[in-house]
């Protein structure tokens, strides 16, 4: 009953209805006495963190400072060059599921795609022989119809992306599988494998490739979001869809380039991924698509933003120097699932609880 | 009217309310007899509704006295609290859950673990108030979401006549409501009248308050200014004192610039806001601003969406440039055209919360920040300080998040964005809506320095004082058809608050016509001087 709008507006009490009687305009001089400086506190705060992931970056350190003193080696260059592997394998997953957090939706197909794109390079080229440009083209093409399609679909008929792309998966990986007959075997060209491999250099620098092709895509990321036009609308199409399509911005577009997006860079980062494992199967892709939301959300892109995709890169090396402490503490694989799962909630509990405040003040 | 005698059944005195800083209700003070229809009318904000509310248990007050019953009581903190005191209210809004049955519609709420009701008492006792309500009543296991908006609302105010109320409240109840089922209802409060259970009757139709009103209580700006017994009203005593028309001074009004050799810039032809209405035809010139009036929810808003080619209805939209005319067919058309859109609610409408001010600003604009493949800040900026001038925005840093603004810069900002388009013709949807007095000035200056520059401007907005002031001619909206069009000349506050509730917008209402004709001939008369008056101009 409470959530009733008077059917007055102008001079009338619901003058700002959108925020109901709870809420005022900021200069309003809010009637709610009391609390004012633990207010003001929370604000400093969450403006701070909304600037900058402070919090992310301290729980950086101290994971890391943790598993120097706890953990024999984890502070050697070797340790560390193989969690930024490691990282950049997440951070390269989670490309497309930021964009789609962004504007609001959820991306279960990353695995399938992973799936689909692995298999594509490795077995279809071999089976159809093809040379490896074409295998990824067929599945750079494939992807992005499939994924454009999930976008416009669930902008046309407003449906959740969590089942839409939850079905996309299946025909993706399906789709492929078919092809191969189930076989699931299959082996990345060497090439590839090098990409990613911990003892690969890149231009004589100790570190792979792969490393730093995530930073170019960071950097690349970065400037698309921050400084294109595109970018702008897709923040505002998440932000508030109704006032982005007042705003004469086409949503459902960028709904449909978003999820296409999301779908390509999967498939590339199966790709990637396929050449670090060395064989192909159908569970490659699990692990990541969890692994890739949990870097979004961890690193602070709320659903609709704001985010960032360098706040998703920070994410993503987080929680692999968790991972990495706490299976060297001694816990096990199924340990670090309920940590991430745990993380997760906490983080999403911690937006809810920012969220409220930023449409209070 | 039941002579019952015995004390009120509520009584509230010197009520206040505030919302921020918006003073929704200031002092009222209203008593509900036993038996008794009583009536509170007043113009959109005047305080009604949240009147109600308090009585209901939705909004807590500020300040005042509540008796029940004839002994001091709280004001009830829950909407339960208020029921479990026997008063039921329904609202305008249909407050149904369309995916259930009308058995679980008219129960809901009035179940809990300790106090069950049989399942055979439950369907009789449903099936006794829906027969009472409607000619035609669905079956009890039918779905509420089949079912036709009047019925919808027929469920909802079964659910509250139900729990046998000792004070119904239908606040704007019967507007969703058919012609017959609203006769009925208003049967069944007479039966309820007789019973002793009073009625509380917010409606803005003065023949259903002629029909079974016994008292009327007048409210304007947020204090109740009198209560008067049938036989005490008239249209006319009620129209001042909903308006104060003797205590307000007419206020200097803005000086025209548009005259009739201005170059016509919009022409709608055959206009009909909903299926069944008369249709009108409008033209609009350039440096003319038009008020669009009327009551909550009567067409002005379909219109100005029909307008900015946002709500397909009958008829055409034209957009005339000198010899060229192309007819306005989408949104995106629309502002190709020139034709610029800003709406209503702000916060749910044009905010990007967490976005910055200038991108605010620059996001349906930003084609012309584009330096190669990048946006350019310092574009955007630059654009942006044209506005900050013209329409007075303050601001810190360009930088900072839109919510960092009051409301008033907020509505700023959205219309600096639409003006930014250049546009030739402004629609403003409420633009005065919940900003502060500074804030409006700023924006009737605004809109006097764009009639100058040639702009045309067609505002809706529900202060009367508004359209006093500002508009060069105001078009009154009454159920779905445009009911009068008020030239400057004819535009007073009398005559506008008058058409809104259907009284001749012609001088020559002697007021002898009952309050019932009045309202019932509206739409011909109305409908036909604006005709007469859009042929002269």
């Amino acid at each position: 009953m409470t959530e009733l709008r008077t059917a007055t507006p102008g001079s009338g009490p619901a003058s700002d209805p959108a925020g109901g009687p709870r809420t005022g305009a900021p200069a309003s001089g809010d009637s709610r006495g009391g609390g004012a400086r633990a207010r003001s506190l929370w604000e400093t705060l969450a403006a701070t963190q909304a600037r900058f992931p402070v919090a992310q970056v301290a729980l950086l350190f101290v994971t890391f400072a943790v598993g120097a003193i706890a953990i024999e080696g984890f502070g050697s260059y070797n340790s560390v060059r193989n969690m930024l592997v490691l990282a950049s394998l997440v951070g390269l997953t989670a490309v497309g599921q930021t964009l789609v957090v962004l504007v609001g939706g959820l991306d279960l197909s990353v695995s399938g795609f992973i799936v689909a794109g692995a298999l594509t390079v490795t077995q279809l080229a071999e089976m159809y022989g093809w040379n490896f440009g074409t295998a990824l083209l067929v599945a750079i093409v494939g992807a992005g119809l499939l994924g454009a399609f999930t976008g416009w679909l669930c902008n046309r008929l407003n449906i959740q992306p969590l089942i839409v792309t939850l079905a996309m998966s299946a025909i993706a990986v399906g789709v492929v599988q078919v092809q191969t007959g189930g076989a699931q075997s299959g082996s990345a060209p060497a090439w590839l494998s090098q990409l990613s491999a911990p003892v690969a250099t890149t231009f004589g620098i100790p570190m792979p490739p792969v490393v730093f092709l995530w930073l170019a895509v960071g950097v690349l990321m970065w400037l698309f979001l921050s400084r294109t036009r595109t970018g702008r609308q897709i923040y505002a199409t998440g932000t508030n869809p109704r006032a982005a399509d007042l705003a004469l911005i086409r949503t459902r577009r960028i709904w449909t380039g978003v999820f296409a997006f999301s779908a390509i860079s999967a498939v590339l980062a199966g790709v990637i991924l396929a050449g670090f494992a060395g064989s192909v199967d159908g569970s490659l892709g699990g692990p990541y698509l969890f692994q890739s939301l949990a870097a979004v959300i961890v690193g602070g892109t709320v659903f609709g933003g704001p985010g960032d995709y360098w706040r998703t890169m920070i994410g993503a090396i987080l929680l692999v120097f968790l991972g990495t402490v706490i299976l060297g503490l001694g816990f096990t694989i199924p340990d670090r699932q309920v940590m991430y799962g745990a993380i997760i909630l906490l983080a999403m509990a911690a937006y809810g609880r920012e969220k409220k405040l930023s449409s209070r003040i | 009217m039941a002579e019952l005698g015995g004390p009120p059944v509520v009584s509230v005195s010197n009520l206040a309310k505030s919302f921020g800083p918006t003073r929704a209700i200031v002092d009222a003070t209203l008593q509900v007899l036993p038996g008794e229809v009583h009536a509170i009318v007043g113009e959109n904000g005047s305080g009604k509704s949240t009147l109600v509310k308090i009585l209901s248990g939705v909004h807590q007050p500020g300040a005042g006295s509540l008796e029940v019953a004839g002994s001091p009581a709280r004001f009830f903190p829950t909407p339960r609290a208020a029921q479990a005191a026997g008063i039921a209210t329904v609202f305008q809004e249909v407050l149904t859950v369309d995916t259930r049955s009308v058995l679980d519609n008219i129960w809901i709420g009035l179940e809990s673990v300790s106090n069950r009701v049989r399942q055979a008492e439950k369907r009789r006792r449903a099936r006794a108030v829906l027969a009472e309500l409607l000619e035609h009543p669905p079956a009890l296991d039918d779905e509420v979401g089949d079912l036709s908006l009047s019925e919808r609302q027929a469920c909802s105010i079964a659910r509250s006549l139900i729990r046998e109320p000792k004070l119904l409240i239908l606040d704007e109840a019967t507007s969703a409501l058919d012609f017959s089922t609203r006769s009925r209802l208003f049967g069944m409060v007479r039966r309820r009248a007789a019973e002793g259970a009073s009625t509380i009757l917010i409606t803005h139709r003065m023949d259903e308050i002629d029909e079974i009103g016994d008292r009327i209580t007048v409210m304007r700006s947020g204090s109740t200014v009198g209560t008067l017994a049938r036989g005490e009203w008239n249209p006319e005593i009620l129209v001042q004192m909903m308006t104060g028309a003797a205590e307000q001074a007419a206020r200097e009004g803005r000086e025209p610039v548009a005259s009739a050799d201005s170059a016509v810039v919009l022409e709608a032809r055959e206009l009909a806001l909903r299926p069944g209405a008369r249709p009108f035809g409008l033209s609009l010139r350039a440096g003319e601003v038009v008020g669009v009036a009327g009551l909550e929810g009567h067409g002005q808003d379909v219109f100005l969406k029909a307008l900015a080619g946002l709500e397909p209805v009958e008829g055409e939209v034209e957009r005339v440039d000198g010899s060229a005319r192309h007819v306005v067919r989408s949104h995106r058309g629309a502002s190709r055209l020139g034709i610029a859109y800003v709406p209503r609610e702000r916060r749910a409408e044009s905010i990007f919360e967490w976005m910055s001010i200038v991108e605010n600003f620059a996001i349906a604009t930003a084609q012309e920040d584009r330096r190669g493949p990048f946006l350019s800040e310092r574009s955007s900026s630059t654009r942006f300080a044209e506005y900050l001038d013209l329409l007075k925005i303050k601001i810190g840093r360009g930088g900072d998040a839109i919510t960092t603004l009051s409301g008033g810069n907020q509505q700023k900002v959205t219309i600096a964005r639409w003006l930014a388009a250049h546009p030739r013709i402004l629609i403003l949807n409420d633009p005065t809506r919940g900003i502060d007095v500074n804030a409006k000035r700023d924006l009737y200056t605004l809109l006097d320095v764009l009639a100058k520059e040639g702009l045309a401007v067609v505002m809706l907005s529900t202060e009367v004082d508004e359209h006093l002031e500002l508009m060069d001619r105001v078009l009154v909206f009454r159920e779905g058809e445009l009911a009068a069009e008020l030239s400057r000349a004819e535009l007073t506050r009398e005559r506008l608050v008058a058409s809104f509730f259907g009284g001749q917008s012609s001088t020559d209402s002697t007021g002898t016509a009952s309050t019932r004709t009045a309202s019932t001939g509206t739409a011909s008369t109305g409908t036909a001087s604006a005709d007469n008056e859009r042929q002269a101009s």
